[in-house]
């Protein structure tokens, strides 16, 4: 028995991922081309469609997805369809760094590595500094994809920059490349915790999760793709409880903070938002609103360098 | 003396014997075997860290995320630098007819072959995975100056080998003929390399064409391959290697000190051999002198350029970059390497006594040294002063010191460089015999120069210890005893489907974090076994979400009640029955979404309600996009009706969903209706994705760069490849004349 709304199906199965919440499984959805034979159990399983319909599916057209496993050559093709963006209101910063703690956590930095930063800026003397979160900016004409010699880092279609470290011969002249000094490099053997050590046991590399990190190869911050298969926004963007970071698909003209999602072109056009050292002509899909109205004072912090222990 | 004097099967003037005594290879003597003993141990040392730093990684040297290029990338450019000086001799100088050349080629193509090959083993020491080295071959991504940089630098060593061993080949046929009283395997050598050359005409007409034909072909070959790497820094954006005149200025100073290296070499020849003077004259020192002077002040020139003018404007990052290179700490080095590897040469050399073979002697180690040293300050201040700051980064990442092993390695591959010159030189003359010797039965005769006999400067790289520690913070944060706290919400969706989200949150450190894979279970009317509805765990976020099943619940109620538990946590609310629903009306431009809320009444009737807060959001990957700032409120009729702006992305085929919500009523909690519209604006799939852009993969490369690189790449190797056909066929002439 074929289910009963063939369209309401198919119309589901294409909006794909992220609004089927409400169903609390771990499985989602392969998009099934018409005509793909499915021997169907008998066995019904409820689904909650994006237009907020309960639908009946069998289960065998359920097909279980494990956490990750995007291989290095399918992950080299971006999200159908998206675009995507972050926007990053400064004003509400106050370096928490709970973005960078989770960021760390999920990527396995380690003591050594930091995809994202928060770092202490200062327009000029006279200004009052503020804090400004940077990551790989995932640029549009990205100037470290232009100089990689083996195909190692890359650009896909949803505006994503990743890493293959299968590939990566670890010349580094990406990292050089970069202006903003998004990226890292593994000089050693990766230092982990006996978690993380537990957790890539099982794991299969995906560029996409940047996990395992390999040693002589370079890594960087990767928007979080894994997640975003998942529906669920990069760790920095749900970590922060101030809701400075907005993320979102520049082709929806959205992006979420979390607690509020707003239209993209209208945060930009009324908050002024720019994008960092616009004149180096990389283009970056990252914007930042500027520290004007701050929520909080500009507090120096007593944080000890990262790997400073002496 | 080894040699002897064979019967040849030409005659030659005493003279000629005397010269042939004097070039013939020898074996190393005391101090020769002393060189070659510490080159090796300095050469075994590198490659015993290097073997360490495979099995470890690049964590042994000093570089980091910020320095991320350090002596191995300066040791790079300075091996592709003093290798431009074969072509700057044989080719420059041989076109240009300088006389002089004779005795300097031979010289300049050893350090030539022995410098770009490390000059490529180097490149693969700096590399963080030399295993993948095939790579850079099997995946080459025309479109980085890498794969550029690989193709020229194998480009050049295969026309440096050429045109090192082109004019050997009558030397090694004069080996062959007359060196007697050496292994067999050193005679077979001479016999399989030498090519059955016999001198015939044609030989020699065919020798002379393909020599003229590489001499042509090295220079622009040589310009690339210092360009090029030159580019590996000028494409980038950093301050101190934005620069357009990168090119020349690389190409100056790697003549420069290729200059200076054949003059190091001339005068340890000189010294060396007994009677090298006659063929490494004063003239040949004062020559060689003069074109050092040129050369250094082309170079200055381009310093110039290069420091002067983003000097004069002082630009952001340029400004930072200068004043550490004139002020800061790279102020000592940049004056010495700048006053003593450049300035001062070329005082020295504008005078008579300064073109003497012992002064230039210590002003080209002068040269070399200031170069290997310029080639650190090229590399490393500028990575020193990124463009976002250091921030809380450790101190030893702020500046870079290379470590005792990075300096081994680096001191081994310039010792092993060292030693394939020296190994050429045991076997190979390092003055061109026959050359020399038909020159010498030309009346003209070079005047011989004064010996000075002096003892070897040795040169000695400072090694600095480098140390970097890392530890690793010891974490400890006292836990709070957590209290947990549930929150129970209910929504109904599209008028079907009724859902229950608990959440379950736990304070830690002062704010509510949600708890995973907690168990909650639902009831209806009340906490008892025979009302539970179902379970459901929570996810990550502490969100527990079940699907009321409908057969459970009293169809005729119009208030359910319903609660949530979770250990000792409970939460219980009521719920009014309640019918909301969503209309589209479109006329004309105007397209409107008419909401409406209905409630049964105690008979069962519905009633709409008035005032209800509807909100209306457009669905959005990661979150509802609402409509308008304020929600509309329903009028008598239950109705409320919101204008649908015509500005909003949908799919591909214009299509989005619309979702109506009453959020948190009092007697309704929240309701949902979904409605797919296809009143979007349809997306335009950005297609930039399959341009041929300069950061494409490497199939979708940009056609007028496969075309000039291979254009290139074909040209030049079908040149080599004729070169090389024109060996064999001076073989087959050779044997054909013996028959």
């Amino acid at each position: 028995m074929k289910p009963t709304n063939n369209n309401t199906r198919r119309n589901f199965l294409k909006a794909g991922l992220g609004v089927a919440a409400a169903t609390a499984t771990a499985t989602a959805l392969h998009a099934f081309q018409q005509g793909d034979t499915v021997v169907e159990t008998g066995e019904k399983v409820k689904l909650l469609s994006p237009e907020g319909e309960i639908v009946e599916i069998d289960k065998a057209y359920l097909k279980p997805v494990p956490e990750v496993n995007i291989s290095p050559t399918a992950a080299r093709e971006g999200i159908p369809g998206r675009r995507f963006v972050m926007v990053i209101d400064l004003a509400q910063c106050k370096n928490l760094r709970k973005c960078v703690d989770a960021c760390d956590a999920m990527h396995h930095c380690g003591a050594e590595k930091e995809f994202l930063k928060v770092l202490k800026m200062q327009a000029t003397e006279l200004a009052t500094p503020f804090w400004q979160p940077t990551m790989c900016f995932h640029c549009d004409s990205p100037p470290c994809v232009k100089v990689c010699p083996v195909d190692a880092t890359y650009k896909r279609s949803d505006g994503i920059v990743l890493i293959d470290t299968n590939r990566c011969i670890g010349c580094r002249f990406c990292m050089v490349a970069c202006p903003y000094s998004a990226r890292t490099f593994d000089w050693s053997e990766p230092q982990l915790s006996e978690a993380e050590k537990e957790k890539e046991k099982h794991m299969h590399y995906s560029p996409e999760t940047s996990l395992p990190a390999k040693m002589g190869t370079v890594s960087k911050c990767d928007f979080c793709p894994d997640m975003i298969r998942k529906g669920e926004m990069p760790h920095c963007v749900s970590a922060c409880p101030n809701g400075v970071y907005y993320f979102g698909d520049e082709n929806e003209d959205a992006v979420s903070n979390g607690s509020e999602t707003v239209r993209l072109s209208e945060l930009l056009r009324d908050r002024a938002g720019y994008r960092f050292m616009e004149d180096m002509g990389t283009k970056p899909r990252v914007y930042y609103l500027p520290p004007v109205n701050r929520a909080f004072p500009f507090e120096d912090d007593e944080f000890t360098k990262k790997n400073d222990v002496k | 003396m080894k040699k002897k004097a064979s019967t040849a099967h030409e005659h030659l003037s005493p003279q000629s014997e005397a010269i042939s005594r004097d070039l013939m290879p020898k074996p190393f003597g005391r101090s020769g075997t002393i060189w070659v003993v510490v080159l090796s141990v300095i050469f075994l040392t590198g490659l015993f860290f290097w073997v360490e730093q495979i099995r470890n990684g690049l964590g042994i040297t000093a570089m980091r995320d910020y320095s991320t290029w350090g002596i191995y990338i300066a040791n790079f450019v300075f091996f592709v630098a003093i290798s431009l000086v074969g072509s700057l001799v044989s080719a420059i100088l041989k076109l240009s007819g300088a006389k002089m050349r004779t005795p300097l080629t031979r010289i300049s193509e050893m350090i030539a072959v022995a410098s770009i090959i490390f000059a490529a083993l180097v490149i693969i020491v700096d590399m963080g995975r030399p295993d993948r080295f095939l790579n850079v071959i099997f995946h080459a991504r025309i479109q980085s100056p890498i794969t550029w940089d690989v193709i020229v630098i194998s480009t050049y060593l295969a026309i440096s080998l050429l045109l090192f061993y082109l004019p050997l080949i009558p030397d090694l046929a004069f080996m062959r003929d007359r060196m007697t009283g050496i292994p067999n395997w050193q005679k077979k050598m001479y016999r399989f390399l030498a090519l059955n050359w016999t001198g015939h005409p044609e030989q020699q007409k065919i020798l002379r064409r393909a020599e003229q034909i590489l001499a042509i072909l090295i220079i622009p070959v040589a310009f690339g391959i210092h360009t090029v790497t030159s580019w590996l820094f000028a494409t980038t954006l950093r301050p101190g290697w934005d620069s357009s005149d990168f090119g020349p200025y690389f190409v100056s100073g790697a003549f420069m000190v290729g200059a200076g290296g054949v003059i190091a070499a001339m005068y340890i020849f000189r010294t060396h051999y007994s009677n090298w003077e006659k063929y490494l004259t004063d003239r040949h020192f004062d020559f060689m002198g003069r074109l050092l002077v040129l050369l250094s002040l082309v170079y200055l020139y381009f310093n110039i350029n290069e420091y002067f003018v983003p000097a004069y404007k002082m630009k952001g990052g340029e400004a930072e970059h200068l004043r550490a290179l004139f002020f800061g700490n790279y102020a000592p080095l940049f004056w010495s390497v700048q006053i003593f590897g450049m300035l001062v040469p070329i005082v020295v050399l504008m005078f008579r006594q300064g073109r003497k073979p012992l002064p230039m002697f210590v002003v080209s180690i002068l040269v070399i040294v200031g170069a290997w040293f310029k080639r650190f300050l090229i590399v490393v201040p500028t990575l020193s002063h990124p463009f976002i700051p250091m921030d809380r980064v450790p101190e030893a990442w702020q500046h870079y010191m290379p470590t005792f092993k990075e300096w081994a390695i680096t001191a081994g591959t310039l010792a092993g460089a060292l030693l394939i010159i020296t190994l050429l030189a045991r076997l190979f003359p390092a003055i061109p015999m026959v050359e020399t010797i038909e020159e010498e039965e030309k009346p003209e005769s070079g005047a011989a120069g004064n010996i000075s006999r002096n003892a070897l400067v040795v040169l000695f790289l400072f090694l600095l210890p480098g140390l970097s520690t890392a530890q690793t913070e010891g974490d400890s944060t006292e836990v709070e005893k957590p209290s947990t706290s549930i929150e129970l919400v209910f929504t109904e969706s599209n008028n079907r489907s009724k859902i229950l989200t608990a959440t379950v949150k736990t304070k830690i450190e002062g704010s509510y974090v949600g708890v995973p894979g907690a168990s909650v279970n639902f009831y209806q009317k009340e906490a008892a076994p025979e009302q539970l509805i179902g379970t459901a765990t929570s996810n990550e976020k502490g969100v527990a979400t079940l699907v009321v099943p409908l057969d459970k619940l009293d169809k005729n109620a119009h208030k359910n009640t319903y609660i949530a538990i979770f250990e000792d946590n409970e939460e219980e609310i009521t719920i009014e029955e309640a019918v909301f629903e969503m209309t589209l009306t479109a006329e004309d431009s105007s397209r409107q979404i008419v909401v409406s809320l209905k409630s049964p009444d105690e008979k069962g009737e519905l009633v709409p309600v008035k005032d209800a807060e509807v909100h209306l959001y457009v669905q959005r990957l990661f979150g509802l996009l609402p409509l308008s700032a304020d929600p509309e409120t329903t009028d008598e009729n239950g109705e409320a009706t919101a204008e649908f702006p015509g500005d909003i992305p949908g799919d591909e085929a214009g299509n989005l969903v619309v979702v109506a919500r009453i959020e948190e009523h009092e007697k309704f909690g929240n309701l949902e209706f979904r409605r797919k519209i296809p009143w979007g604006m349809t997306t335009v799939i950005d297609p930039a994705r399959n341009e041929r852009e300069l950061w494409s993969s490497r199939a979708n490369a940009p056609l007028y760069l496969i075309f000039i690189v291979n254009a290139m790449i074909f040209g030049i190797w079908g040149v080599i490849a004729y070169i090389v056909f024109q060996v064999f066929k001076i073989n087959k002439i050779g044997r054909r004349s013996v028959v």
